[in-house]
This record gives structure tokens, C-alpha cells and sequence, in this order.
């Protein structure tokens, strides 16, 4: 048991950073793209949003997490996100119709997100 | 909030340091109520609310008075019956000697009987303490003196008079006499100066009580005698309270009335006794003369007052209703106002200076006649002429109004009305003369006339216009104030002092050669007119219109009037307060005043005695003024009366178990207080009170005191309420003291603090106010006594045992442990006062955490019980030890002792100048979620800028940098990444083992481990194989 919680540990150690420069990958293009031309971000700030964006992600997944537990299952569904979102109808509701073109295109019928913030 | 809170309780303390030492107790609630308040988004409350309000509610009790008092006159007090008893006068008395009243009554009523009545009771009732009368004026001093011995009969040896500060030995009369009639200016200056002791006083008595506004002396002496004495009478006599409610009010809270008993005219048990007076209102027009007059300045004055429209600082208006009061205030205000540009500032403000002369002229052409108005007409314009014909004025304006063709015109007119011996001035002349000749015929000749007018000027003029009757029956005379008349201006006089003056020698003495023969002639011509006018049969009156008339001259007049020799008395204002001649039967108000009061007491120089006759001669908008003013007191009266004023309680003075019973007594009169009855003028019955006053004083101390003046000249003394320490107190002797019992418990001295909750205050105001301040109370003491040196031994101890503990100490749970190393962990769940520094904390911070009034008081409650279990002691002797388990605190039993000793709940120090609130306050004992907490601590550390920060930082931007490097240059939102959808079929359900285990951990190690490699492939993956 100790073994393995070092070993996840060391694991979590290189797997943060990584996810997290990606997170600042994508965030920083996303600003770019929204910033009217002319203004500029410093670095502090992409991290910052990374900061923010990081816990919210794990929090979200931990929640989806325990949510599909709760339902049995090991893997997340569309309904788990749904439960998740249960607060905020349009998002939902925009989730659905994105959903439903996505499953037209690879013809699955049942969804899930891969757990990629699974661990913390 | 604690600094505002000590702050207003030290003036409280002051406050009760001086009212402590009066019998007045003043109770005070006040109930605070919170108010909702506006904050901003994050929670702080917006500046400059009131997070409350208060609602006051004052009691006054009175303690026993400390005035000796007569306990076998106590059971009766004596109505004297003298005159005829009048039922309002008996309520007022009566109320009067357990209430400080103001007692508003008409004029003529007897408030002086009233006064007398309660004056004498409480003369009667107290062994030695003074009665004090106090009046403006030498005649109210007088006639007061003359009821007060005529009527009760104090005897004359016990009174004394003071009408001027010249009388030398006071003290000794303040000493040895009991009863008073004086100046409120003498009594102000001797409580002052310490001559009169404020404790002595029992009773004071005020005349013409609606003078007491602002700093009169009645004001001042009230508020001096406040200070040492609340134990005395008040009683406020006047006939008309004030002119508006706010006055009133004023009054009131000046003298600590706490009652008025007001009574008008038409109230019936007064109008029985007041004798009639027959009010004639008469609307006097205009003389077709006048109103031509006034046609031809408006003429004159239009252009100006076009301009002044024009521009805006005057409103438009018929030019002969120019108002002279409009146009000086608008020009006072204009001159006030900094925001204008000087240039145009004085322009407007000559434009109207002119307006405000001319809105004079008008006034005096319609309410006084032509006379006083070519003399003020005149004037200004000769000295306006000449002024400007010496180019020392270049005022445009002006020069075209007074160089107006037409004034010429009204100039002439008017030098023609007035040589013209049969033109009177104004129409009111004419009424005056109508009403003077049937007042001959319908009166004896034992009856007296008073004229009323504002001006001087006219007072002469209707003085002449009397006189020019030729009728011996009437013999005029103008009674006026002392100052000197206004010297018209002196062209002559102008233009020789601006003349271009010669700087040689001899032109300099010739000039003043000439001065002084210019001199020499203008007596000779003075001397020539005063001669002149000598010889005429109203020369005093034009001679006192000059000059003024001083005290002398006016008692002199005064004299005259009562004893026949003078029979009509043309008055200014001086006339209008406090004259009592009986036999006046017939007033005649040559203009009318906006004030209430004036017209009052003009009005209550008649029916004293008997019967009265007013004649009101009123033109243009004169009627309007006063009936508004007199329809404003009517109104102030019902408001009085109904009770709408905010009372202050007043002490009873008689012990509240004696009611004294009502005596009514004939009261017969010693001979020589008789004699005072039959001397009526007021200067004589001063002179004769003074006689017997200083009677015995003179011949039993004269010498004494001659001797002995020079030697102790009076010494000025100060009085002190009761029970003030005197002398240098240092501050140190003011804080906290504390003693030492034999036990080693503390004793405070004295000024113990109230023994307040200070954990809940305190917390209550964090809760109502943002944290800022400390609720520091200083606390000297303590902290001093403790030796520095060992207190600093102490700390180093407690801190490397703490070290220890948390180090050594593993099989017992540490209860101290976690306190130098849980940085931030919140004292949530534990009971110990852990504090939220880190690991470096230093001494003071310590000494602050067990010194801080709330902390102490939880470790002491928390660690006393814990103390006497073990006892073992391992590295530091027998006094400190390096082990420490969950059942002992950190200290051994003599620290504990020593603690225990010298740190109390509620004088803890706190050294850190922003004491930590989130520990303390009832927020702060709540967790974040374990999300918020997260990002606080990621935002604390980006904050900090902490080389690691900066490293991760640059990391994850490396990290970043990489994957656009790596030929990205399109969107990655855009990019389709592997479909993270996952078939129905690939749902993975929890597998019936791993639902057993049912544990977190259980739960997750399976995940994780099966996960692993994909995850591992995302890890490794830089979207470059997308």
C-alpha cells in the first residue's frame, strides 16, 4: 500500500505540471483569440486562469467521479455531467445538442468523458 | 470602535465628575439599535454609515438639596394678602415655588407680586442661603424692591442692592445679606470673580427672562451655576416669552425650565383684572404732496432700477416699491460671495447701495412724513454731489440718478413744503394732533401721553409739531437713548480736507491757523444755535436729539413726565420695556414694528392702572406688518400652550414628603419697609433701600474696613464643586493600581473597569465593523511588573519545549504539539488557543497570544484543570521541563503560578499592533470548502512570488511554449481530439470486490492502476499526433 501511494504519488508528481501546461496551452490560445487586438496578458495572469481552471477541473471531476460511483459504474456518462450541470439549464441543454452531433458523426449511442482528472 | 467607545466613556466620566458633586442625577439609556447598512461586494460596509442609532432616554432625580433649611416654616408657606388675590396669580406662585417657571404674563398683571410671593417663601423656608432678583434695568430693580418690602416684608436689613460694579465692599455685603436686587451683569461678574458662592444661592428670580438668549448674563450665570448648584429656584418673569417657538425653546433650555405658565389677555381670569385698553388701528394715507414726491424719485430711480433688473440682482418691482432691507441684504450677500469678479462685484454692489438709499427715502416719505425725509435725502445727496464733484467718486450709476433734472425738482418741492408753515410732513401728523386734542378734553390733567416712533429724527419732528399746537395743555418731550446723533455730512468740511495741500512750511502753518479760527467760529456757531435753540419751547428736546441724552438726562425727563411738568413723552425704542408710570392713559404707535415684542411691551405702557387708549396710525404696508406679527405671537402662544417644548426637570428643593399648606395672611409691614410704599420714583426708592442697607454696615464696619482694605484686597477665590481633589495629581496615579495580597492574587485599587464581557463586546463589534481597530485597552501595569528578563526566559523556554513536544512526543498525542508547526490549520476542532503564526514567531508574539484578553481567558479555563497530573521533569531542572504530554500544558506548576499571577482575563496586553481577528471571531471558527481553500492557497502562493511559484510558473509556460513550437499554428479548440466517447458496451461497472471494499482508497487504487497507462500516453502525447 505504501509502495503504491509512492509510486501514485511520483506519478501525480510529473502528471500535474504536464496537465497544467497544457491547460495553459490551450487557455492561452483561447485568450488570444478572444482579446479585442491590442491588449496584452502577462504571464501571472495565464496562470492565474490556469490556477483557477486546474482546481475547477478537478473538482468537476471528482464530483463526476463520485457521481457514476454512486451509480455503479466505473466509467462517466453523459448523465453524471448532466446531475453535475443540474444548476445551469443552458449550458446543459447546449451540451446536449453538441452531444447529439457528436454522436451522429462517430455513432455512438452512450457517452463518457475519459477521466482525465481522476486523480488529485 | 474600542478607542471611540473609551473615548466618549471618558467623557461621561467627566461629566458625572461634575455632576456628581450637584444633587442632580442624571440617568441616561441609551438604546443602541442596529441599522441595516450598505457594503460592497465584498462584504465591507461603505464608509461614513452609522451602523446604528440611538434611542435616549434621559432621567433627572434630584438628591436632597444642601441648603439649610427651616424645618418649622416648612409646613406652611404664606400667600400675602395685601392686594386682592387674583386666582392666576396664586397658581402661578404655587406652582412657581416647586417648579423653575416661566411665568408669561401680560404686562401690567404684577409678576412682581408673583416674584415677591416666592421669594419670600423661600426666605422664609431656608436658614442662610441667598435669594437672588435680577432685572435689566434700574426702574424693574426698583419696583421689585419696593414689592418685595412693601408687600412681604423682608426685613430691609437683609437686603441688599447692587446695581453697579462701583459698590466697593461686596463681599462683605455678599457675606452678610440674604436677599438681592441686582443687574445680571453684577451677579455674572461676582460669581465670576468668586465674590458670590454659587452654593449659597437658593432662589433667582430673572425680569424681563426673554432676554436670555445667546450670552446674555442670564445665560451666563445659569450655566456658572449649573456647575456647582442644581439646587436652587428658578424663576423667569416675562410678558413675552419670545418671538418665535424656536426662542422659546432656547429660553427654556438656557434657564432649566421646566415649566411655563403662560397667560394672555383673553385668557378670563386674566382679563378680569387687566384694565381695558382700546386698540385703534388707523390707516393714514398718503398726502397727495408725498405721493407725488414718491412718483417723481421713482421717476428718478428707474433707469437704475432697470440696470439692476437687468443684470439680475434685483427683483423687478414698481420703483416705488423699492424695499431699502432687500437691497442691503442682496448687496451683503453679493459682497460675501468670493466666486464673482471684483469689477462687476462693485458695480452691482453700488447699484444697489443706491437702491437700498433710495428703498430708505421711500420708507421715510411714506411712514414719516416729508421731514426726515429731505433731511436723509439731503444729506445723500450733498454728500454724494460733492464727492463726485471733486472726482473722488466716479459712481456713474449714482451721478445719474442724483444729477436727474427731476430731483431738482423734488428738491424744491419740498423745501417749499417745508417752509410752508401749515404743511405737516405726514397725514399721521395731523392724527397725532386730533387725537392729543381730544385726549385733552376727555382726560384729567393728571395724564400722560407716550408717543412711539423709530427714528429720532421724527420723534423730533412730532415733538415740534406738538408745539407748534400752542396749547400749554400739552407740554411734549423726547425721551431717547445716549448715544449721539449722526452728524449730517459736512460738505465744507469734505472738500477743505481733500484740498491739494502746499508742502512749504508757511502753507502749513496757515493751514493750521485756519483750522484753527475755522474751529473757533464753528463753536461760536454751535454755541449760537445751542442759545437759539434754548430759547425755543422744545429746546432740551432738539438738544437731546443731537446729542443723545445721558442716564442723568433721562431720569431727569423721566421725573418731569411723572410729576406733570412734561405730559407727553415722545419715546424711541428705549421707552418701550419696563417704564411703569400709572397714569399713562393714552399710547400712540407713530409707526409700526415688525417684532412682536416690541409692539407688546409699546402696548403695555398703558392700562397699568387704569383704563388705556392705543392708537395705532399705520400707512402704506405698515397695516400688513403688524397685523402679520401680532397674528404670528397669537399663533406662538397656542403653540406654547399646547404643551409642544422639550422641559428640563428642576429640583424641588423642599423635601418631597412636606407639602407645605397655603397661609393666607394679611402681612403688616415694619415702618421703615412702610415708608417705601409712599415713595413712588424709583431712583428715590433706590436711594432709600441703599440707605437702609448700608445703615448698620456703615457705622458698625466703616472703619474696619477702611483699615483693613488695603491690606486684604478681597482675594480671589475659586469655587470647586464638592469632592474635587485639588492640587498636582500626576497621570500616573489615574490608571489602574493594583496590589498585592498576601495570597499573590492581584487587587485593583480603584477604577476597577466595568466589569464588561469583553470577549462578546468585542466580538459583537468585529461582527458590526470591519476589524480594523484593536480593541487594545491599555494596561500598563502588567506588563511592566513582569521583568523583562525573565519574561523573556520564559518565552525562549516555552518555545524550544514547544519545539520539543512536536519533535519528541509521538505515543501520547501532543496536545501542544501541533501549535508551533500548524501553520494553517485552522483551531476549528481544537479547544487550545493555537495560534495561526508560523513556525518563527517570536517572543513577543507569544507573550501576546497568553496576554490577550479573550486567548487567556479560554487557557485559562482550558489549562487550569489540565495542570497537577504529571510532574515528571526531564531537561530544565526543576522549574522547566522538555516533555510535556496532553494532560499538562506547557507549564510546570510554578510557571503556572507565576502565569496565573500576573495575566487576567481582562488586562491582557496586546503587543502586535493588528491583533489577529479570524481565530477570535465566531466566522472565522468556520472551514472554507476544500475547493475555496485551494485556490486561497494558490493565490496566496502566486502572490507570495516565491522562487518556487516563479519556477512552476515558467514550467508550465515552457510546457505551453512547447506544444505551439511543436507546428501548431491552428486553434486547439479546434482540434478534434481522439473521441473521448466511449462505447455503451465499454461502461465499466464497479466490479462486486472492489464495491465491498467501499472505501475511498479502496476505490481509487484499482482506477488509478488501470488507468495508468492511458494516462501515461496522454501524459507523453503533445496533441503532435492529433
Amino acid at each position: 500500500m505504501n509502495q503504491r501511494e509512492k509510486s501514485s504519488d511520483e506519478f501525480r508528481q510529473k502528471l500535474i505540471p504536464q496537465l497544467k501546461g497544457k491547460l495553459w496551452f490551450c487557455l492561452e490560445h483561447q485568450v488570444k483569440n478572444e482579446l479585442p487586438p491590442g491588449v496584452n496578458y502577462s504571464p501571472k495572469f495565464i496562470n492565474a486562469l490556469v490556477e483557477l481552471t486546474f482546481t475547477q477541473l478537478v473538482e468537476l471531476g471528482g464530483d463526476l467521479e463520485a457521481f457514476a460511483r454512486h451509480a455503479g459504474r466505473e466509467t462517466i456518462v453523459v448523465e453524471d455531467l448532466m446531475l453535475m450541470l443540474r444548476k445551469s439549464p443552458e449550458l446543459q441543454s447546449l451540451l446536449r445538442q453538441k452531444l447529439e452531433k457528436e454522436v451522429g458523426a462517430s455513432g455512438a449511442s452512450g457517452a463518457s468523458t475519459t477521466a482525465r482528472s481522476s486523480k488529485r | 470602535m474600542s478607542p471611540g467607545v473609551s473615548d466618549s466613556s471618558s467623557d461621561d466620566e467627566l461629566e458625572s465628575f461634575l455632576e456628581n458633586n450637584v444633587n442632580r442625577n442624571v440617568e441616561r439609556i441609551i438604546t443602541r439599535k442596529s441599522l441595516p447598512q450598505q457594503r460592497d461586494l465584498f462584504g465591507k460596509a461603505l464608509p461614513n454609515q452609522t451602523p446604528y442609532y440611538e434611542e435616549v432616554q434621559t432621567n433627572i432625580t434630584y438628591g436632597p438639596t444642601h441648603h439649610e433649611l427651616n424645618m418649622d416654616s416648612l409646613g406652611t408657606y404664606i400667600y400675602p394678602t395685601n392686594y386682592e388675590v387674583r386666582e392666576y396669580q396664586f397658581d402661578i406662585a404655587k406652582t412657581a415655588l416647586y417648579e423653575n417657571v416661566i411665568c408669561a404674563i401680560p404686562t401690567g398683571t404684577g409678576k412682581t407680586f408673583i416674584a415677591s410671593t416666592v421669594m419670600y417663601n423661600y426666605y422664609r423656608w431656608t436658614k442662610n442661603a441667598k435669594i437672588i432678583f435680577t432685572a435689566p434695568t434700574r426702574p424693574l430693580v426698583a419696583q421689585q424692591i419696593k414689592a418685595c418690602l412693601g408687600v412681604t416684608g423682608i426685613p430691609h436689613n437683609d437686603t441688599a442692592i447692587l446695581l453697579d460694579k462701583s459698590r466697593k465692599n461686596r463681599v462683605e455685603i455678599w457675606a452678610s445679606k440674604r436677599v438681592f436686587f441686582a443687574t445680571p451683569q453684577v451677579v455674572e461678574n461676582d460669581l465670576k470673580r468668586g465674590v458670590l458662592n454659587p452654593k449659597d444661592v437658593v432662589c433667582l428670580v430673572i425680569d424681563e427672562a426673554h432676554r436670555a438668549r445667546g450670552s446674555y448674563s442670564y445665560v451666563e450665570i445659569t450655566k456658572f451655576m449649573d456647575r456647582f448648584n442644581t439646587s436652587y429656584r428658578l424663576l423667569a418673569l416675562t410678558a413675552t416669552p419670545a418671538a418665535d417657538l424656536d426662542g422659546v425653546q432656547e429660553v427654556v433650555e438656557n434657564l432649566n425650565i421646566s415649566r411655563i405658565e403662560l397667560r394672555t389677555e383673553d385668557d378670563a381670569d386674566v382679563s378680569r383684572y387687566m384694565k381695558r385698553r382700546d386698540k385703534e388701528e388707523i390707516e393714514v394715507g398718503l398726502l397727495p404732496e408725498i405721493e407725488d414726491l414718491i412718483e417723481q424719485i421713482g421717476l428718478a430711480v428707474t433707469p437704475v432700477l432697470k440696470e439692476a433688473v437687468e443684470l439680475g440682482i434685483y427683483d423687478d418691482c414698481h420703483p416705488s416699491q423699492i424695499n431699502a432691507f432687500v437691497a442691503l441684504q442682496k448687496s451683503q450677500k453679493l459682497v460675501a460671495n468670493p466666486s464673482i469678479p471684483e469689477g462687476i462685484k462693485w458695480r452691482n454692489f453700488f447699484i444697489l447701495q443706491l437702491l437700498s438709499h433710495v428703498g430708505h427715502m421711500l420708507k421715510r416719505l411714506k411712514i414719516y412724513g416729508v421731514q426726515s425725509f429731505y433731511k436723509y435725502f439731503e444729506n445723500k445727496h450733498k454728500e454724494f454731489t460733492t464727492k463726485y464733484g471733486l472726482g473722488k467718486s466716479t459712481n456713474k450709476t449714482a451721478a445719474s440718478f442724483f444729477y436727474n433734472p427731476i430731483l431738482k425738482n423734488v428738491m424744491k418741492t419740498c423745501e417749499h413744503l417745508l417752509a410752508d408753515q401749515n404743511f405737516l410732513g405726514h397725514d399721521k401728523l395731523r392724527h397725532v394732533r386730533e387725537e392729543l386734542k381730544d385726549f385733552i378734553q376727555e382726560y384729567q390733567p393728571s395724564s400722560r401721553v407716550i408717543i412711539f416712533t423709530e427714528l429720532r429724527e421724527s420723534a423730533l419732528e412730532i415733538v415740534k409739531n406738538i408745539d407748534s399746537m400752542q396749547m400749554s395743555d400739552l407740554r411734549p418731550h423726547i425721551f431717547i437713548g445716549q448715544a449721539r446723533g449722526k452728524e449730517g455730512f459736512d460738505d465744507e468740511e469734505y472738500k477743505r480736507k481733500n484740498k491739494p495741500k502746499g508742502r512749504k512750511k508757511a502753507d502749513r502753518l496757515q493751514r493750521l491757523k485756519e483750522e484753527k479760527a475755522r474751529e473757533e467760529e464753528k463753536k461760536k456757531e454751535k454755541d449760537q444755535k445751542r442759545l437759539q435753540r434754548m430759547s425755543s419751547r422744545t429746546g432740551t428736546s432738539e438738544e437731546a436729539q443731537i446729542t443723545g441724552m445721558n442716564q442723568r438726562q433721562q431720569k431727569d425727563v423721566l421725573h418731569k413726565f411723572k410729576t406733570g411738568l412734561y405730559n407727553v413723552l415722545v419715546c424711541t425704542s428705549i421707552g418701550e420695556e419696563g417704564l411703569d408710570i400709572g397714569e399713562v392713559d393714552l399710547i400712540i404707535c407713530y409707526d409700526a414694528t415688525g417684532s412682536p415684542i416690541k409692539n407688546i411691551q409699546r402696548m403695555g405702557r398703558t392700562g397699568r392702572k387704569r383704563d388705556g387708549k392705543i392708537v395705532l396710525l399705520l400707512s402704506g404696508s405698515e397695516s400688513k406688518k403688524f397685523a402679520q406679527a401680532m397674528e404670528d405671537y397669537a399663533e406662538l402662544q397656542r403653540i406654547v400652550g399646547r404643551n409642544c417644548l422639550e422641559f428640563r426637570e428642576s429640583d424641588r428643593i423642599i423635601p418631597s414628603n412636606i407639602n407645605p399648606i397655603c397661609e393666607k395672611k394679611f402681612i403688616s409691614i415694619g415702618e421703615e419697609e412702610d415708608e417705601l410704599n409712599n415713595i413712588e420714583d424709583s431712583d428715590d426708592v433706590i436711594k432709600f433701600a441703599t440707605q437702609s442697607m448700608m445703615g448698620k454696615l456703615d457705622i458698625q464696619k466703616n472703619k474696619k474696613t477702611r483699615k483693613t482694605k488695603a491690606a486684604k484686597a478681597a482675594e480671589k477665590r475659586f469655587f470647586m464643586p464638592d469632592n474635587v481633589q485639588t492640587g498636582i495629581v500626576p497621570a500616573r496615579s489615574m490608571v489602574n493600581k493594583f496590589a498585592y495580597d498576601p495570597s499573590g492574587k492581584k487587587l485593583k485599587l480603584e477604577k476597577l473597569d466595568p466589569p464588561v464581557d469583553l470577549k462578546h463586546q468585542v466580538l459583537d463589534d468585529i461582527v458590526l465593523e470591519s476589524p480594523i481597530s484593536s480593541p487594545i485597552k491599555p494596561e500598563s501595569e502588567v506588563s511592566s511588573q513582569l521583568d523583562s528578563v525573565e519574561m523573556s526566559s520564559i518565552l525562549a523556554r516555552h518555545k524550544v519545549a514547544a519545539g520539543k513536544t512536536a519533535t519528541a512526543d509521538t505515543e501520547d498525542t501532543p496536545l501542544f504539539s501541533d501549535l508551533p508547526l500548524s501553520a494553517l490549520k485552522r483551531p476549528a476542532s481544537s479547544t487550545t488557543p493555537a495560534n495561526s503564526s508560523d513556525e518563527a514567531i517570536p517572543p513577543c508574539k507569544h507573550a501576546k497570544i497568553h496576554g490577550h484578553p479573550w486567548n487567556s481567558l479560554e487557557y485559562n479555563e482550558a489549562s487550569i484543570p489540565l495542570t497537577a497530573k504529571s510532574q515528571e521533569s526531564v531537561g530544565f531542572g526543576d522549574v522547566y521541563k522538555s516533555t510535556f504530554r496532553a494532560q499538562d500544558g506547557l507549564l510546570s506548576t510554578q510557571e503556572r503560578q507565576y502565569f496565573e499571577d500576573h495575566y487576567s482575563a481582562l488586562c491582557g496586553v496586546c503587543i502586535e499592533p493588528v491583533p489577529d481577528f479570524r481565530h477570535n471571531v465566531k466566522t472565522g471558527l468556520l472551514p472554507h470548502s476544500a475547493k475555496s481553500e485551494r485556490l486561497i492557497t494558490a493565490f496566496k502562493n502566486m502572490d507570495d512570488n516565491t522562487r518556487e511559484g516563479i519556477m512552476t510558473m515558467s514550467k508550465h509556460k515552457a510546457i505551453a511554449n512547447r506544444l505551439e513550437s511543436s507546428g501548431l499554428d491552428h486553434d486547439p479548440v479546434q482540434l478534434s481530439l481522439p473521441s473521448p466517447v466511449v462505447n455503451n458496451a465499454d461502461i465499466r461497472h464497479i466490479t462486486s470486490g472492489a464495491h465491498n471494499k467501499s472505501s475511498y482508497e479502496g476505490f481509487e487504487a484499482p482506477l488509478f492502476t488501470s488507468n495508468r497507462a492511458e494516462i501515461s500516453d496522454f501524459i507523453d502525447s503533445d496533441f503532435s499526433d492529433i
